[in-house]
């Protein structure tokens, strides 16, 4: 007995020793990702049951589920949802027409593609933030654009002081300045489909849409899935060009759902309503993850079977 | 189809040649009127007469005393650098292990650090200001870095341990024979051979955190005296946006150097981004 | 002994103070038990003020330089990040980084448990408005002047060659007018988006709405008048000049600042605004027009003037909490009683004050004697003192439930969105 034990005792102190390294190697990053990330979510779902204006000495107040009726119920907020949701789905249907259009152009690599290339993503590293204010000026009632147009005789157009010119307006400036990015990515995936499939499908005298068709479209079919997803998925948070392009504005039209929370609820000291449509935004980009994640498992599942 | 190439080719540049154009077209309208008077602007604002041309209002968005944009400049970048090293530093370990242990538990450890790359980070800002405010890291540098850090974290870890997976399980095991440590093995080993995911994570990070208005805007405030180059921006434009001779020239000097930079460097961001979009 | 440190600092700054308040102020430095009993004036004092196109960071800093040289106090002026101090005031208090001293906003249920009362410094009594704004008998805040919120600036010219002899005292002269202009090629009426929107049409209700139901924040307040039915008549008339072209409808993207220039440009009529245009107008400079002012109209049978709506201006109130809270007060006390500061900020924002020696321009003296014949000064948006609206953030909301009226809601919808959100978030 006595010396089973001993033996068993080495391993063990090594097998500990080696648990204690691994976990020094995890630990820092859980740490730094359960408190500024996780911690804050949980937050945000207790104060999404309180009434609660923030200040240091004000005790958040427990008040049930009141803060999601009103977040359903409040037409502004519905609202918000709305524009959130169509800027998510038109954006994400915009950008990806865009970027996957101009990567079947710009696909071979030369100093012109090149060229274009940078053109088409330079807008991205601009920060949506400036480029809100850049097309501000441009599409303003006395901006660039109807300047122009007036001088031409033409009346001006009500870009951002209609309602639903004003969204559409904000959709096609962040477009403008989203799709480079996606297009590297589908630039990324046509590199993947070997050249001799396009190859044999041109010899067996296939046009080129029935190339596309028959070959492109299927080969870059989970790129697509993806891209169209996680493009909505980071424009369901859109709030830097609401900001700088409509200030939410005209009544409200353009508000987003994080604009709400960030630039109206927050400072009208809602903490409990803030945080209840935090989540609701959470659980509705955990919805469209889940979407992915299943859209994603099958489109492989199709492509395994097909190989 | 195939009768014509040249004509398609030559649509297909001609057609590429005007949207590119008119992708720059905001950009020339800015550079243009950063050098005009706003009657200039509101009267002309497609074409310069650079006779009358003045760099007034350049000088005059230079020396802005709520936003010098050199210091606009080094603290985004100090943040973007800040940023990297600890979420590789913390990241390249902690992947390290979870793709080399086969055990439920970090499994489950690895798919709940994937679950944070859905939760939309601007809209947790509330909550994170009251954590922030516990560890009396409100309206510092350092707070705004951990919790820039923390939102590269997921999607950091899931590229990395995806990529880890795949290099040979040999030459770690071979480290170990030799009696190498952990540490030296992930750093010494398994780090340099990572160099391509490290770069798109590196381009990815560094354009979020970049481009990220809402985070420094509410941890950093007003008191800070800290700005970055977007809540530099705001601060010297959003009150006066009809104003076009303070609009035009901020925005102008703030983006000059970005895209000197992003045109520089454009074939190692371009193709990191390629590299990682195609294992993530 | 810090008694008496303050008192010297104090006096050194006196050059311009009226040296019996300042005397006043240091007998009661030591009893008022305050902060400054404890605490000496220096170091740094956070002020978070609204930056605007004539009120910018150099205006702020010139502003409390002669201050900081007497007192060595140094003065960090702070801009808001949000859209403006009202937004930025509550997050910075959740935050726990709240600057000493906050300009531009008043006090209300939330934030007045957060600042120091003021009623007890004897500086602050005889101060304008003060007890108008007092929450109580608790005094939170303090200003230099009136803000005149009820003004109709109007191009002489073009009401000349409209064939307009004299400015209209009903809402049917009005409306006719507006015709007129429009007949003679001008904007009839300018107004502006952002904040504007709302703001000016509050503005030209203010003598109607108080005549038809006196003090109706209050009403509100007590659930015995409905915010929406009240301003219905006013939407009525927004309604009836979009239709006829009177406004444009695309007013509502259009700058502030850019309305402003519409009207110095000289092709608009009238542009309700607040007495603060003076300022702009003399900036301006010479105009191609003359400009003239007038009371907005009121219903026929209502007497005119009607009551004007009227703001304190440059609002002052100290952070309860300020780790600096001498220097707070100090500076606070400069800033409404000392002469040159006083002077300063009355020729900055077209601010109002009875018996001030600053010298007024012709467009300034008309809206003085608009001032003086107002039968009465009254709360406007949200209110103030102690006739306040059971709600906070009025002023956003209700400009966007206008813009709503640019962008084809009725009336009738307008006043019921503004009663659900009243009842959403009393």
């Amino acid at each position: 007995m006595a010396r089973i034990m001993t033996k068993r005792t080495a391993p063990r102190r090594r097998v500990w020793r080696e648990a204690t390294v691994r976990a020094g190697m995890v630990v820092p990053a859980l740490v730094l990702y359960v408190g500024l990330l996780v911690v804050p979510v949980g937050y945000a779902v207790y104060y999404s049951f309180t009434d609660y204006n923030g200040f240091p000495n004000q005790v958040p107040e427990f008040i049930g589920w009141d803060n999601y009726k009103r977040v359903f119920q409040s037409s502004d907020i519905t609202d918000s949802m709305v524009v959130t949701g169509t800027v998510a789905l038109a954006g994400a249907v915009l950008v990806n027409l865009a970027a996957l259009g101009l990567a079947l152009l710009l696909q071979q690599t030369n100093r012109f593609n090149t060229f274009g290339r940078v053109v088409m993503f330079y807008p991205h590293v601009l920060s949506a933030l400036v480029v809100g204010f850049l097309w501000q000026a441009m599409l303003g009632p006395q901006g660039v654009v109807n300047t122009m147009m007036d001088k031409v005789g033409h009346s001006s157009l009500p870009f951002l002081s209609n309602p639903t010119w004003a969204l559409w307006s904000m959709i096609f400036v962040i477009a403008w300045s989203l799709f480079g990015v996606q297009l590297v990515l589908y630039l990324a995936g046509l590199q993947t489909i070997p050249a001799d499939l396009i190859e044999a499908a041109r010899i067996d005298g296939a046009g080129r849409w029935q190339t596309f068709r028959a070959v492109t479209w299927p080969a870059l079919a989970p790129t697509v899935t993806v891209a169209i997803i996680t493009s909505g998925i980071s424009l369901l948070k859109t709030y830097d060009v609401v900001v700088s392009l409509t200030g939410g504005g005209p009544a409200g039209s353009t508000q987003t759902l994080a604009y709400s929370i960030l630039a109206v609820s927050f400072p009208g000291r809602k903490i409990g309503l803030a945080s209840a449509e935090a989540v609701v935004l959470i659980i509705a980009a955990a919805v469209l993850a889940f979407t992915v994640l299943a859209l994603r498992r099958r489109a492989e599942e199709g492509a395994e079977s097909i190989g | 189809m195939t009768r014509s190439p040249r004509l398609a080719a030559m649509v297909r540049i001609a057609f590429l040649s005007v949207l590119s154009a008119a992708m720059l077209i905001p950009m020339y309208i800015l550079v243009i009127n950063a050098f005009k008077s706003q009657q200039d602007i509101l009267k002309n604002p497609f074409t310069i007469d650079l006779s009358a041309a003045t760099t007034e209002y350049l000088t005059a968005a230079w020396n802005n005393p709520d936003f010098s944009i050199p210091k606009g400049y080094l603290i985004t970048l100090g943040l973007v650098a800040c940023v990297n090293v600890i979420s590789i530093g913390l990241c390249v370990p902690a992947a390290y292990v979870l793709a080399r242990t086969p055990k439920p538990l970090f499994r489950l450890i690895l798919m709940f650090f994937v679950a944070g790359m859905f939760i939309p980070t601007q809209v947790i800002l509330i909550p994170v200001i009251f954590v922030l405010r516990r560890l009396t890291l409100m309206g510092t540098f350092p707070g705004l870095v951990l919790f820039m850090t923390a939102t590269t974290i997921p999607f950091t870890l899931f590229v990395f341990t995806g990529y880890i997976r795949v290099l040979p399980r040999a030459l770690d095991e071979a480290a170990a024979i030799d009696g190498a440590g952990r540490w030296y093995t992930v750093w010494r080993i398994v780090f340099p051979l990572m160099r391509p995911i490290v770069a798109t994570a590196f381009i990815l990070n560094s354009l979020s955190v970049w481009n990220d208005f809402a985070s420094p805007q509410v941890i950093l405030g007003p008191g800070s005296g800290i700005y970055t180059v977007t809540t530099g921006v705001y601060a010297a434009v959003g009150q006066y946006s009809a104003d076009y001779t303070k609009v035009f020239p901020t925005l102008l000097l703030a983006v000059i150097p970005i895209l000197i930079i992003f045109v520089a460097m454009q074939r190692h961001i371009m193709r990191g981004l390629a590299a990682g979009s195609i294992k993530g | 002994m810090s008694v008496l440190r303050w008192g010297r600092g104090h006096i050194a700054l006196a050059a311009g103070t009226v040296s019996l308040l300042a005397l006043a102020g240091c007998g009661n430095g030591g009893s008022s038990g305050g902060g400054n009993a404890d605490g000496e004036v220096g170091g740094e004092v956070r002020m978070l003020v609204n930056l605007t196109d004539n009120l910018d960071q150099s205006y702020w800093e010139d502003l409390v330089a002669p201050f900081e040289e007497a007192t060595g106090v140094d003065v960090k002026i702070e801009g808001p990040t949000g859209a403006s101090v009202a937004e930025t005031f509550p997050q910075q208090l959740a935050a726990g980084n709240a600057p000493d001293v906050i300009q531009s906003i008043f006090p209300d249920d939330d934030t007045m448990p957060q600042l120091l009362d003021l009623s007890d410094l004897p500086w602050v009594e005889g101060t304008p408005m003060v007890d108008d704004y007092a929450i109580d008998g608790a005094r939170y805040v303090v200003g230099i002047g009136s803000q005149t919120q009820s003004l109709v600036f109007y191009n002489k010219t073009a009401f000349e060659e409209a064939g307009i002899t004299e400015t209209p005292t009903t809402w049917d002269e009005f409306t006719e007018d507006l015709g007129r202009l429009k007949d003679a090629g001008y904007t009839p009426m300018q107004t502006a988006g952002q904040f504007e929107t709302g703001l000016q049409l509050q503005q030209l209700f203010h003598p109607t709405l108080n005549t038809s139901h006196p003090q109706w924040q209050s009403a509100v307040a007590d659930e015995e008048l409905s915010a929406g039915e009240a301003y219905l008549p006013m939407f009525q008339h927004y309604a009836d000049w979009l239709d006829a072209g009177y406004i444009a409808q695309d007013d509502v993207g259009l700058d502030p600042s850019s309305a402003d220039g519409n009207f110095i440009g000289g092709q608009v009529g009238v542009y309700p605004q607040g007495s603060w245009f003076v300022a702009t107008l003399e900036d301006a400079g010479e105009l191609p027009f003359e400009v003239g002012v007038f009371s907005p109209p009121v219903d026929a049978g209502q007497d005119y003037p009607g009551p004007q709506g009227a703001t304190m201006a440059d609002p002052y109130m100290i952070n309860a909490a300020t780790g600096n809270m001498a220097s707070a007060q100090a500076l606070v006390e400069y800033l409404v009683t000392d002469e040159t500061a006083i002077e300063t900020q009355l020729s900055a924002d077209g601010v109002f004050r009875q018996d001030s020696g600053v010298q007024q321009t012709p467009i300034g003296e008309q809206v003085q004697q608009i001032l003086d014949e107002a039968p009465e000064l009254v709360a406007v948006g949200e209110g103030f003192g102690d006739t306040r609206l059971p709600v906070t953030g009025f002023n956003p909301k209700f400009t966007e439930i206008v813009q709503g009226l640019y962008t084809g809601q009725s009336p009738q919808q307008a006043a019921d969105a503004l009663d659900d959100w009243i009842s959403e978030n009393r």
